[in-house]
């Protein structure tokens, strides 16, 4: 139940790995492209940022895994987001898009 | 959840950490697999594929340490909270902290302050030397078993022999006479030491250079001395410039070669030196041995140490000294015949002292482990009755998640945040409770001048004591705690546990009160064995006296000039108002160590090549004295027959002694001592005209007071003379007296150095130092216990009275006095009351046997004692039963029902 104050980098780590699991299941390798995918290329998560991010989220309660096989039927681990997971990603995108529509209307404000 | 379930759960998290460090492995190079396959898709060969991917990866072992680190913070991140959590917790609770924190304080300081003293005076290395773990004494030992020094030929013969030794060397240390700055006389401690002395130690100097072999030289000839830091910066102020500057010891001139570093204060624990002269010196800074003492191999007075060498083992050593002291006993079987040679590790303390104080630390340390104890236990009380009251709390947090580890972990962390701040305010404890075991006591004790340093390993212990203690209190709370469902506490609406008592706080309290029984019992039979000792009859005079030591070896006084100075000391003194008599002698009682001479009948003494070396062995050991006329008058000794030395007794007249009654019973069994002629041989064995027996005086506790009357031996100071000898009074007002006194003898000689003023009451109190130190800390001990112990069993009936305060109501509202009420709460206390005073008389008969041994002289305590501190502790325990059941007789029923 750990709710800790993670630096802004951190946090938003958490929300796009979420997210990038909100549809389906993915495996590490999956997430990091997805994550790729969904910011239209903007954020390319390492192996050293992606991999502590999935346990602390996993440790948190927000996603769980399980080991299963891979598309080319390799041995992989695959993580699911659990429903205190998506709560946790409903909350922290509707904090995000009010910040972001905030600094979108300063920054274009004369 | 039970805690071998919670053992388990540990258990079982390790295993779960392996597996979860093999699974990130695993997970890893799956990962890496993928990625390859990804590249390979892409159209790259398998090898450059792998290797792309590798290099994307960024390393294996780097990705798991972050993911380590991502765990290790979030741990400690926890943790953070929890000490916050912990710290708001008991802000809110301020009376209850602080108790707490004075109660682990006082404990841990206690423990950390006496640990600090032990370590220094027993166990710790000697200080400023070089691996000291290296170092052997060498002891030579009497068939008898008493300890003897050595001989400088005999020394050199070993050092000269022993290969398992990297250098030997020797040293003896003598009191010796200086001028201070304003003219007075000091007595300062000085070593005489071989060349190699400070090699061996492994000591570099500060100032100058040390004493070495270069000075070994012919005797007489080496004029130079080594300062120690402590004296330098005392008597010098510290100056630089000291080198090369002269100083005067015993009339003699000496030049500074050195200052030895801070740190380094000789090789005898407790008496630090001042000063370090060549051996070769001899003749001139101890002029009171014989001649030819320097090539004499009878004649033992140096003690030897040395440096094993490296890669030598202590029983290599051992042996090869057997080898050489079997030859030495071949060659000269006179004077080394018959004794031994023993090997202890360490330079330091002697075996002697050692042993002593030993029985004084081991009773402080058992006396302050029970108060750290009966500290724990009411913490741990205290604690438990704070969590019967948050058990809401704690069960609605149950509720919300939180895992019963959880509530576990947050006791135990509650413990650390109690005890860690309380062991750092025990280090302020301990450094009262090391400057009360030290400075504070009297010069003659090897506690005195005793360095404990506050330094990186009290600090350890300290913390070491507060984890113990921190968690020692929080266990209990935390086994509590872990069994605490939120079901429970629906059911009897979170109330502390209404109607159910606990019984292991009563235990608790049982056994505090056991505890502090013990300990005050213990102090009750210190107590009474400490008077027993000084107020049972000694055989002399134990108040109206006073006494100055003086030490006339100074400015090389001849004995015709000292006699002149001791007969005017007397004269003067004795025309002093309130001064009835007015003596000299060379030793006074109770003297601690002293003299000791070998007495013969009249042609029976051993040839003097015989005697000589084994002085300690032979004839009738008597403590021996030379005192001036009107002696015994002044010190309250009753002459039975015969009569008092007198005028006529001076030098170049027939040699006459007085004995006491013991020597006579030895000497002469059935037969008037008056007129019988004792053999007495010079020190070193050479034949003296025997001596007639004059007087025979009471026998006294001259020695100590906790050991039975020697024979005694006087003889004429005037036909005996001695330079350093004690001036003694007698005066219904010694305190006036002694200041007097000084002031007389400083008048006659300003230069001649005084030492050791005080009145016989003072003198006797040094002389029973460890009984009075023993007495007086578990006397304090004890009441600290019984503060503690009336606190808990407070604490337990005013809890008491809190559950049962509707029971209590409704027989008020029924009719129940008020007396009644009250008797009905006293009792419950009392019983626990009872019951640990029970358990803790029976731990004191048991043990009180083994405490008594711990400390010379005090008799084992018998039923009286039991009685009076058992009857001490119930009206304690009544009192403090009989607050909270006032209160609780107070209430008013009406708003205690209404309440619930």
């Amino acid at each position: 139940m750990a709710a800790s104050s993670p630096s802004i980098l951190q946090g938003t780590l958490d929300l796009l790995v979420l997210k990038a699991l909100a549809l389906r299941e993915l495996h590490g390798l999956g997430v990091a492209r997805r994550v790729e995918q969904i910011t239209r290329g903007t954020y390319q998560v390492g192996a050293g940022s992606l991999f502590p991010a999935l346990h602390r989220l996993e440790r948190a309660g927000a996603v769980t895994s399980r080991w299963g096989v891979s598309e080319n039927n390799r041995r992989a681990r695959f993580y699911r987001i659990t429903p205190a997971g998506r709560r946790q990603l409903e909350r922290e995108a509707g904090a995000w898009k009010r910040v972001a529509a905030a600094m979108h209307a300063a920054l274009e404000s004369g | 959840m039970s805690l071998r379930s919670r053992l388990r759960d540990v258990l079982r998290a390790t295993v779960r950490r392996a597996r979860a460090e093999r699974e990130l492995d695993d997970e890893l190079r799956s990962y890496l697999a993928l990625l390859t396959d990804e590249k390979e898709r892409d159209g790259m060969a398998p090898e450059a594929a792998r290797r792309a991917a590798l290099i994307e990866l960024g390393g294996i072992d780097r990705v798991k340490e972050e993911v380590r680190d991502e765990r290790a913070t979030a741990v400690l991140d926890l943790l953070a909270r929890d000490v916050r959590h912990a710290a708001r917790s008991l802000r809110r609770q301020p009376v209850l902290t602080v108790t707490v924190l004075l109660t682990l304080a006082l404990g841990i300081g206690g423990a950390t302050g006496i640990f600090g003293v032990i370590d220094a005076a027993l166990i710790r290395p000697l200080a400023g030397v070089r691996e000291p773990e290296r170092l052997v004494s060498f002891l030579r030992v009497q068939p008898s078993g008493v300890y003897d020094n050595f001989s400088v030929p005999d020394y050199l013969d070993y050092r000269r022999g022993a290969r398992t030794f990297a250098s030997i060397a020797a040293h003896c240390a003598t009191w010796l006479s200086t001028t201070t700055a304003n003219g007075g006389g000091e007595r300062v401690r000085g070593d005489l030491v071989t060349g190699g002395y400070f090699a061996t130690l492994g000591v570099r100097p500060l100032l100058g250079r040390l004493l070495g072999e270069g000075d070994d030289g012919a005797p007489g000839a080496a004029r130079v001395v080594v300062l120690a830091h402590d004296y330098w910066r005392r008597a010098f102020g510290g100056d630089p410039g000291i080198v090369g500057r002269a100083i005067t010891l015993d009339g003699t001139r000496f030049t500074v070669v050195g200052v030895a570093p801070d740190g380094f204060a000789g090789t005898v624990t407790g008496m630090p030196t001042d000063l370090w002269l060549p051996l070769s010196a001899q003749r001139l800074a101890m002029p009171r041995l014989s001649a030819g003492i320097l090539d004499d191999r009878g004649a033992g007075w140096i003690e030897v140490f040395g440096r094993l060498r490296d890669g030598a083992t202590i029983a290599q050593a051992r042996a090869e000294l057997s080898t050489i002291a079997a030859r030495l006993a071949r060659a000269y079987p006179v004077t080394d015949g018959v004794r031994r040679v023993e090997l202890v590790r360490e330079v330091g303390m002697y075996p002697d002292d050692r042993a002593e104080i030993g029985g004084l630390m081991r009773l402080l340390s058992a006396a302050v482990a029970l108060v750290l104890l009966i500290a724990c236990a009411n913490v741990a009380a205290l604690l438990l009755v704070r969590l019967s009251t948050r058990r809401r709390e704690m069960a609605a947090r149950l509720a919300l998640g939180a895992g019963t580890s959880r509530l576990v972990v947050q006791s135990l962390i509650e413990g650390l945040v109690l005890a860690l701040p309380a062991g750092a305010l025990g280090l302020a404890v301990a450094a009262l409770v090391v400057h009360l075991a030290t400075v504070v006591q009297p010069a003659s004790s090897v506690l005195h001048a005793l360095q404990v340093k506050l330094d990186g390993r009290l600090f350890l212990f300290a913390l070491g004591a507060s984890v113990l203690a921190g968690l020692a209190v929080a266990v209990l709370p935390a086994m509590r705690a872990a069994r605490i469902t939120p079901a429970s506490v629906l059911v009897d609406g979170g109330r502390a546990s209404a109607g159910r008592r606990s019984p292991l706080q009563r235990a608790l309290v049982t056994g505090q009160v056991a505890l502090s029984f013990v300990m005050l019992a213990v102090a009750a039979m210190l107590v009474r064995g400490l008077y027993d000792m000084v107020t049972a009859p000694a055989g002399f005079e134990t108040h109206d006296v006073a006494m100055i030591s003086v030490d006339l070896v100074n400015e090389g006084w001849a004995p015709a000039r000292g006699a002149v100075f001791f007969r005017e000391a007397v004269r003067r003194l004795e025309a002093l108002p309130g001064v009835r008599s007015a003596s000299v002698t060379t030793s006074v009682p109770p003297s601690g160590m002293m003299s000791r001479v070998s007495l013969f009948h009249p042609g029976e003494e051993p040839p003097p090549e015989l005697f000589h070396g084994r002085a300690l062995e032979l004839g009738l050991h008597a403590g021996y004295a030379a005192v001036a006329p009107r002696y015994f008058e002044t010190l309250g000794i009753p002459l039975l027959r015969g009569r008092d030395f007198g005028r006529g007794d001076r030098e170049g007249a027939p040699g006459v002694a007085i004995v006491n009654e013991e020597l006579a019973r030895e000497l002469w069994p059935g037969r008037d001592a008056i007129g019988q002629r004792v053999s007495f041989p010079a020190w070193n064995g050479a034949r003296r005209e025997p001596l007639e027996v004059v007087g025979v005086a009471a026998d006294g506790k001259m020695q100590s007071l906790t050991e039975p009357a020697p024979p005694m031996f006087y003889v004429p100071l005037s036909q005996n003379y001695d330079g350093r000898a004690t001036v003694v009074v007698r005066s219904a007002v010694p305190a006036t007296a002694l200041a007097d006194a000084c002031r007389v003898l400083a008048g006659l000689d300003p230069h001649v150095p005084e030492y050791g003023a005080a009145t016989m009451t003072q003198h006797i109190e040094e002389n029973v130092w460890r009984q009075r130190m023993a007495a007086a800390w578990v006397i304090a001990f004890g009441i600290v216990a019984l503060a503690l112990g009336a606190v808990g069993v407070y604490g337990v009936v005013a809890q008491s009275v809190t559950q049962r305060t509707r029971e209590l109501s409704v027989r008020m509202a029924l009719g129940a006095s008020e007396r009644e009420v009250t008797r009905l709460v006293v009792r419950e206390g009392m019983v626990l009351a009872v019951i640990g005073l029970a358990a803790g008389a029976g731990a004191f008969v048991g043990l009180r046997r083994a405490a008594a041994r711990l400390v010379e002289g005090v008799a084992v305590a018998g039923p009286g004692t039991v009685v009076t501190v058992g009857a001490m502790l119930a009206l304690t325990m009544l009192a403090a039963t009989w607050l909270p059941a006032r209160r609780a007789a107070r209430m008013n029923p009406a708003d205690a029902l209404r309440y619930d």
